[in-house]
């Protein structure tokens, strides 16, 4: 059974490196003897670039996690989509 | 500080008085600041938030807390993650509430305030920390006008951790801004910059706008007009070195 990460319940708006960090390492604590994450983007309105990269590329390409992204919108999306190809070299994994 | 003289009041000058005027506060010295004698003026620095935090009696000459002013965003000091993540956030919103023209540009400044906070807090690390504001001039272009700051190493320093070759510095600031070039050994950092244009290209496509980057570090400094997806950084005149890192954001746009 896959964990259910909703990231409403951390925010709404997200920019910043530290950031991306800070909730990569909890997700981690969450998921821990799970292989499979559900990432909720419901009720978020905004990512920036660095703060995808360090949550979500960063997650795609070292923690060894299947990594479901759900609702996000077309925004999030293309910024979530550029992070996650250029550190994990592909989309095709998360 | 005798302001008397002033005649206009960019973001980026509110900063650098703002920060003229905490460094010596931190360091303990007596401030007295006398306001400028142009009523518009004094009232876009108080509407800026440039004499925050100062006692009531270290200022002479200014409007009360009434004042008009056309700022959109008053001066944010940002020490922490949180506050980057709120100043980013407030800039997108107070975009969105005007009209279609330069509400277009919300998302693109979230993008912009989040990323040069961010770089400003992660490399530019002092103990005053960084700085944000915007404000809003209409004529018959509209501008909007952001500006960052830090009192940091500046980016050549900075850059030169990694390629210590690019020692003039308006050259070491135009390669720190390609793709994929960064001062922290991490291959897949050095994209937070290429995004903010990439990002303000999208939108051109949507806006009658241009955008002008400026920044200013050290002894270098780069101009980056952008207005029709083309990219091309060009020297701009320094004419005094200066610490850390300076950076403006200008949205023109036809109302």
């Amino acid at each position: 059974m896959a964990l259910m990460f909703q990231l409403s319940e951390f925010g709404q708006t997200f920019a910043t490196r530290d950031r991306g960090d800070e909730l990569r390492r909890t997700l981690l604590e969450r998921a821990h003897g799970q292989d499979a994450v559900v990432v909720d983007f419901a009720g978020v309105t905004s990512v920036s670039y660095s703060f995808a990269d360090e949550f979500l590329g960063k997650l795609c390409a070292d923690a060894g996690l299947r990594l479901e992204r759900r609702n996000l919108t077309p925004r999030i999306a293309a910024i979530a989509d550029r992070a996650v190809a250029r550190r994990a070299g592909s989309t095709i994994a998360c | 500080m005798d302001a008397r003289a002033l005649l206009d009041c960019h973001p980026m000058f509110a900063i650098r008085l703002r920060l003229f005027l905490d460094w010596h506060v931190a360091a303990g010295h007596p401030v007295r600041v006398i306001g400028p004698q142009d009523e518009r003026v004094a009232q876009q620095l108080v509407a800026l938030g440039a004499f925050d935090g100062l006692p009531e009696k270290a200022v002479d000459g200014l409007p009360g807390a009434t004042a008009y002013g056309t700022a959109l965003l008053a001066i944010r000091r940002l020490r922490a993650w949180t506050d980057v993540e709120e100043a980013s956030y407030a800039a997108m919103e107070v975009l969105h509430q005007q009209a279609i023209e330069l509400a277009i540009w919300g998302e693109p400044v979230h993008m912009a305030v989040s990323e040069l906070c961010d770089n400003a807090l992660q490399h530019g690390k002092n103990a005053l920390g960084a700085y944000v504001a915007a404000d809003r001039v209409s004529d018959e272009v509209e501008h909007f006008r952001l500006a960052i700051a830090d009192l940091g190493i500046g980016i050549p320093e900075h850059i030169r951790a990694r390629h210590p070759e690019w020692q003039d510095d308006t050259a070491a600031i135009t390669k720190a801004l390609q793709r994929g070039v960064t001062g922290t050994g991490d291959p897949h950092r050095g994209n937070g910059f290429s995004e903010v244009v990439d990002d303000v290209n999208r939108a051109l496509v949507r806006a009658r706008s241009a955008v002008r980057i400026e920044i200013r570090s050290a002894r270098g400094g780069v101009l980056l007009d952008l207005v029709d997806g083309r990219v091309d950084p060009r020297p701009a005149t320094v004419e005094r070195p200066r610490r850390g890192t300076w950076i403006t954001y200008t949205v023109a746009t036809i109302a």
